[in-house]
């Protein structure tokens, strides 16, 4: 009776002893057999074991006249592992079987032997010995394999064709794929830190990052220290008092298998400010960041993208070196990331041919011509008076209070009053970090909305003289309110006949720096208007405005230097008339001067050289405005006591 | 054989159900994506209705709104630039603002760009992307859009070379496209797909298929003194030969000024007032009958094939007929006025001025024009010439324009718009012969002036010949109110500079040069020739009649 193959591995070591010992030896088979291991006999486990061991062998090929054999091994059925075939003495009851003895054929199969005897027609019944000791059973069926073989070869090749990328795909999809951005909690920390999306367009490697202000130190600006604080970034310590990795203003975003930084909104709007020389810097959020200057951060990286030790030989080294080794990926991973960085550096440094981003200084910026390489305007070839567009950064606290102004419409907003849509404004400036309509996180830019619109400026860290200030009060009602408002905390001007708060006042009429004013343009605000299109986000409040808006005043110690180019160093000096406001001071100190209102201008301080500002230079005049110019010193000293309340 | 048991049967059946419905399902799908005609959203007036309303092109020659939206942003090299003049040319700096369209702050497309779904976004043109004026009375004024007022800032030839430059350049490719695409907007997968490998080929394909039409517009070099039409021109017959029939390239060029089109039923009135029958004629050189007609040559050379559906088409015809003709020019004085621009008009040459004109003008130009006060304005006898054709023999002008229009191009037109079967009094179906006496009115917004805008301004066209300037500026969009015209000259920049708060005037003339385009008179089809009438008169005439002629 023949047996299934099924019913062999249900039975008990026991049973197929007995089978064994009552079957006869039979003849040395001939041809295929298919192998089926019986390694514990009788477990619950002895049909999965013989599954998983069909892997590695699928049974024996008999040649009986001559008296060998050979394995079938691995899925593909390879012949391997040759053995003599012999009648012999069973070592189990010495009586005879087939006796397959591996000692002279097989290097790896020397100790093996197996004893065969039939049990069915076509089946046998194996014994194996290693060394002389019993080490399982296997049966044999004798049948051609031929067909079988071939499909699973076929099978195995399919599997290994489609599995394995698949494998590797699905690893390397969970190793690269997963967009991981950074964000805080707190509002102000997602301020300083948190991700706004962009660093999925603009984002450097994070190693790279760090290894770049060491692999190019010559190329930081000279005379400004050491790593990334040469371009006035500035750095916080974590809970534990040790200095962050990121300065205030990077935000972190793990994209591609790889943690990518960039600038996002605080690094242009926050920054550190001392209230003494001696004084520990405190960081205020929303403030304009007077430190940074991200024209030379610019250069910086325009330069590097052309210098020849940006190559990954170089780079990858210095990151080893910071990070402690890297891993095999990442090391990888970052040799490839090093030239895909300078394409794209070399990418954005080309659309900025044709502006000078060192004329900005600390503290300013040319949003316009930047907004126009963004948008594929080719700069180069823009008239000449269109391309010097530098002015300070703002500060962008009390966004509420700017939706509103005497006419019940938005104040404009912008040094031009370009747009009267805080929300707008803030998704053109979110460009600024890289976020674009396909990558912009408006759950996250929505909250520091919110909680922009409420912020509040800090109050003056110095005492204020009430007297002096009242007496500052009624002549700044007089001389400054109609544009300016009542106070910083109330924008409305007291006479609602002359409120111009929040409204253009002709560049004629004020009489400031035009450059800026010139550098946006109607061609710009209309294409400006095609951004976000087809979703509700689309802008459409951009205009060329025909001068620069009246701006209230709210926070404005800590808003130095003043009129939108940062050319009057303090408030005080601003109520001169321009031949008497300072004709050079220096900027990118953040110390202040609780007199005159405004940062003292150092040149130098324990070796850290800063900016100086030339009024008489493109984009840096100092005229106009003249306002309040003509009252006695005594006057002016009360209107500026009166604007420290603010 | 099969036995068709049953079973075999319902599974037959099943399967057959299956097949039609997912077939059924791709031909919804395709109908979804590529066929389903959405109506463009209500406009809150009839100016935006005019501005921004389709007339039917988007279906026939729409570009996806993705691919025309990156198109500026994937190749800034090819949006033309302002100056043909110098080698290699210099692309235009700032996206689709160089092509010198009439933008409207907020707005998503230029004046004349219309958006539309038929299965996918489209966007195309209609009739204000040429025929709406823009002007400024000074630099740092706001613009001012005036619906059916020729624009004359938008370099069309510009725009239509940009497009096949694009198609011919192996950038025009789904990687290329698709990343800007990506970087601007938030599109399903299945939209990307569709753009990467059904839009952007087809349209590759649609606009590599004009290049050879547009043979024309290619010839331009220093050699031949083939010009650019430039701001403000374009080649309308040339146009209608290469594309609404297919005739083949014969050399000629005419390129003449957006006209104004409003108050179109100015046409039709005359011949009522004077019972004049018949004689009226449309067009610069007259070839063309009445304002239907016109209308509709016009919006089939936008659609560029035949119309969807003849009732619509027709329908919007007559909408567009009934706005421009209720449509009036804009008065100068109301844009200028007394107290805020003292020096625009000199109201006391007027009266003196409209004597001059009596005199000299009127003959062909009738002083006030129909529809002003109605049409019982009564007609001089002597202005019955105008909207007449006048023969070349007589006012002499350039006669390139005449030149790009023939008998045969005619019959071949008026058979081509017959086969769509709409049916109009058509083109004059004879070889040209002169130009049109034009009415005047709005005449002050129409600058440059003569068909192919030759001279700057009113004040110059009052001059010989060889006093007229020779090369100047066009596509500025700020005011010479002194002169009649917009700023084309240094002249006009070194006149006009110090009264705009001291403004230094290289900074004005900068702002020309950089918007405007150069026109040289000596270039083929641009002679300022002809047109002499009134250059002879004494001074004081002419000063009083250029004062009236701002008036009408």
């Amino acid at each position: 009776m023949p047996y299934g193959v099924n019913d062999l591995l249900k039975m008990s070591r026991e049973e197929l002893d007995a089978l064994f010992a009552q079957s006869p030896a039979g003849p040395i088979p001939n041809g295929d057999a298919k192998g089926t291991a019986i390694l514990d006999p009788g477990s619950p486990d002895a049909g999965r074991l013989a599954e998983f061991a069909e892997t590695l062998w699928q049974g024996k090929t008999f040649n009986a006249q001559n008296g060998t054999l050979m394995n079938r091994v691995t899925v593909f059925g390879v012949k391997a592992i040759a053995a003599k075939v012999v009648e012999g003495e069973s070592l189990f009851d010495k009586k005879k079987c087939i006796v397959i003895d591996y000692s002279e054929t097989s290097a790896a199969a020397k100790a093996v032997r197996d004893e065969i005897r039939l049990i069915a027609p076509g089946e046998y019944l194996g014994r194996i010995y290693w060394n002389g000791e019993y080490r399982g059973y296997f049966a044999l069926q004798l049948k051609d394999m031929a067909a079988v073989r071939w499909r699973r070869r076929f099978q195995a090749l399919l599997a290994l064709v489609i599995g394995i990328p698949l494998l590797i795909a699905i690893i390397a999809a969970m190793r690269f794929l997963p967009y991981r951005p950074v964000n805080y909690a707190n509002i102000e920390d997602q301020f300083k830190y948190g991700s706004t999306g962009g660093e999925r367009n603009f984002g450097l490697p994070y190693w790279i990052w760090r290894a770049l202000p060491v692999v190019f130190h010559d190329k930081l600006p000279p005379g400004h220290g050491d790593g990334w604080e040469a371009f006035g970034l500035v750095y916080e310590n974590d809970e534990h008092g040790r200095k962050r990795d990121l300065p205030v203003g990077m935000m972190r975003g793990r994209d591609m298998g790889i943690d990518r930084v960039f600038l996002n909104c605080a690094a242009c709007h926050a920054t550190t400010v001392r209230v003494a020389e001696d004084k520990p810097p405190k960081v205020y959020v929303a403030m304009p960041a007077a430190r940074f200057d991200i024209g030379q951060f610019q250069k910086f990286l325009s330069d590097i993208a052309v210098d020849e030790r940006f190559r990954a030989d170089v780079i990858v080294p210095e990151i080893e070196r910071q990070a402690g080794g890297l891993g095999l990926v990442d090391r990888l991973i970052y040799t490839l990331a090093v030239p895909i960085m300078q394409a794209q550096l070399l990418t954005i440094s080309n659309r900025f041919v044709g502006v000078d981003s060192t004329v900005y200084g600390p503290g300013r910026v040319d949003t316009w011509n930047a907004a126009k390489a963004g948008l594929h305007f080719t700069l180069k070839y823009l008239p000449l008076r269109e391309r010097f567009g530098a002015a300070d950064f703002p500060s962008i606290w009390n966004q509420r209070k700017r939706k509103h102004r005497v006419d019940g419409q938005s104040m404009q907003l912008h040094w031009t009053g370009n747009n009267d849509s805080v929300n707008e404004r803030n998704l053109s400036a979110a460009f600024g970090t890289g976020a674009t309509p396909s990558n912009v996180n408006h759950y996250q830019i929505g909250r520091l909305q919110e909680w922009l619109l409420d912020a509040a400026p800090p109050p003056f860290p110095f005492p204020i003289d009430q007297a002096k200030a009242n007496a500052g009060k009624e002549l700044y009602y007089a001389y400054c309110a109609s544009c300016h408002g009542k106070s910083g905390q109330d924008f409305s001007a007291p006479d609602p006949k002359h409120d111009y708060v929040g409204f253009v006042t002709p560049i004629e009429v004020v009489g400031t720096d035009r450059d800026h004013f010139d550098s946006y343009t109607y061609d710009c605000a209309t294409v400006q208007d095609m951004n976000y299109a087809g979703t509700p986000y689309r802008f459409s409040h951009f205009r060329k405005t025909p001068g620069y808006a009246n701006a209230p005043l709210d926070g404005i110690w800590l808003r130095a230097p003043y009129l939108h180019n940062g050319s009057v160093p303090t408030l005080r000096d601003l109520l001169e008339t321009p031949e008497n406001r300072p004709k050079k001071f220096y900027r990118g100190y953040d110390v202040i001067d609780p007199v005159k209102v405004g940062y003292k201008s150092v040149a130098t301080e324990n070796g850290r050289n800063f900016d100086e500002f030339d009024t008489t230079t493109k984009t840096r005049t100092n005229g106009g405005h003249l306002w309040g110019t003509n009252l006695t010193s005594t006057q002016k000293d009360a209107i500026v006591e009166y604007m420290k309340t603010f | 054989m099969i036995a068709w048991t049953d079973e075999r049967k319902r599974t037959l059946r099943i399967t057959g159900i299956v097949l039609l419905l997912l077939l059924a399902l791709v031909g919804w799908f395709a109908w979804y994506k590529i066929f389903r005609v959405v109506p463009q959203p209500a406009f809150n007036s009839a100016d935006e209705r005019f501005m921004y309303g389709s007339v039917g092109a988007e279906e026939s020659v729409g570009i996806p709104y993705w691919i025309l939206y990156v198109l500026p942003r994937v190749f800034p090299d090819k949006v033309a630039g302002n100056n043909s003049y110098t080698y290699p040319p210099r692309p235009g700096p700032a996206g689709f603002a160089s092509f010198g369209v009439a933008w409207q702050f907020g707005k998503e497309w230029p004046v004349g760009f219309t958006q539309k779904t038929i299965g996918f976004e489209r966007v195309a043109n209609n009739c204000a992307t040429c025929h709406v004026a823009t002007y400024r009375r000074f630099p740092n004024d706001e613009t001012v859009f005036v619906p059916t007022g020729p624009n004359h800032t938008f370099n069309l030839e510009g725009f239509f070379r940009f497009l096949v430059d694009c198609a011919r350049d192996p950038r025009f490719n789904a990687d290329a496209i698709m990343h800007e695409i990506d970087l601007n907007s938030d599109l399903s997968w299945i939209d990307k797909l569709l753009y990467r490998y059904l839009y952007i080929p087809a349209t590759r394909k649609a606009l590599l298929a004009r290049g050879p039409r547009f043979q024309w517009i290619y010839f331009h070099t220093s050699q031949n003194y083939w010009p650019d039409w430039g701001r403000g021109r374009d080649d309308a017959m040339n146009l209608t030969k290469y594309f609404l029939t297919t005739s083949p390239v014969d050399h000629t060029l005419g390129p003449t000024d957006m006209p104004s089109i409003w108050n179109i039923g100015k046409y039709k009135a005359i011949e009522e007032v004077t019972g004049r029958k018949d004689s009226t004629r449309l067009n610069f050189a007259g070839d063309s009958y009445n304002a239907d007609s016109v209308i509709i040559d016009s919006a089939l050379g936008l659609v560029n094939a035949q119309p969807r559906s003849n009732k619509e088409f027709l329908a919007e015809k007559d909408w567009l007929y009934k706005y421009i003709s209720s449509y009036k020019a804009p008065k100068f004085r109301e844009v200028f006025p007394k107290d805020k621009f003292p020096k625009a008009l000199d109201d006391t040459k007027i009266e003196r001025g409209k004597a001059v004109f009596a005199q000299n003008c009127a003959v062909c130009h009738w002083s006030q024009a129909v529809g002003e006060t109605g049409v019982a304005q009564p007609v001089p006898a002597a202005s019955i010439r105008t909207g007449t054709v006048v023969p070349w023999e007589e006012v002499r002008t350039d006669h390139e324009r005449i030149d790009s229009w023939n008998k045969e191009a005619a019959i071949r037109a008026n058979e081509e718009v017959e086969s769509f079967d709409i049916h109009r009094k058509g083109l004059v179906e004879a070889t040209p012969t002169g130009y049109v006496a034009a009415f005047l009115d709005g005449i002050w917004l129409r600058a440059p002036y003569l068909h192919n805008g030759s001279v700057p301004t009113l004040r110059d066209l009052l001059k010989p010949v060889a006093e007229r300037p020779r090369f100047f500026y066009r596509g500025y969009d700020v005011y010479d109110a002194i002169n009649g015209g917009f700023i084309s000259t240094p002249a006009q920049a070194q006149l006009l500079a110090p009264d705009w708060n001291n403004m230094k005037w290289e900074d004005l003339w900068g702002e020309v040069t950089a918007a405007g385009t150069p026109y040289d008179v000596n270039w083929r089809s641009n002679g300022n020739i002809g047109h002499e009438y009134g250059v002879n008169l004494p001074q004081a005439d002419k000063d009083a009649l250029l004062e009236f002629l701002k008036t009408l």
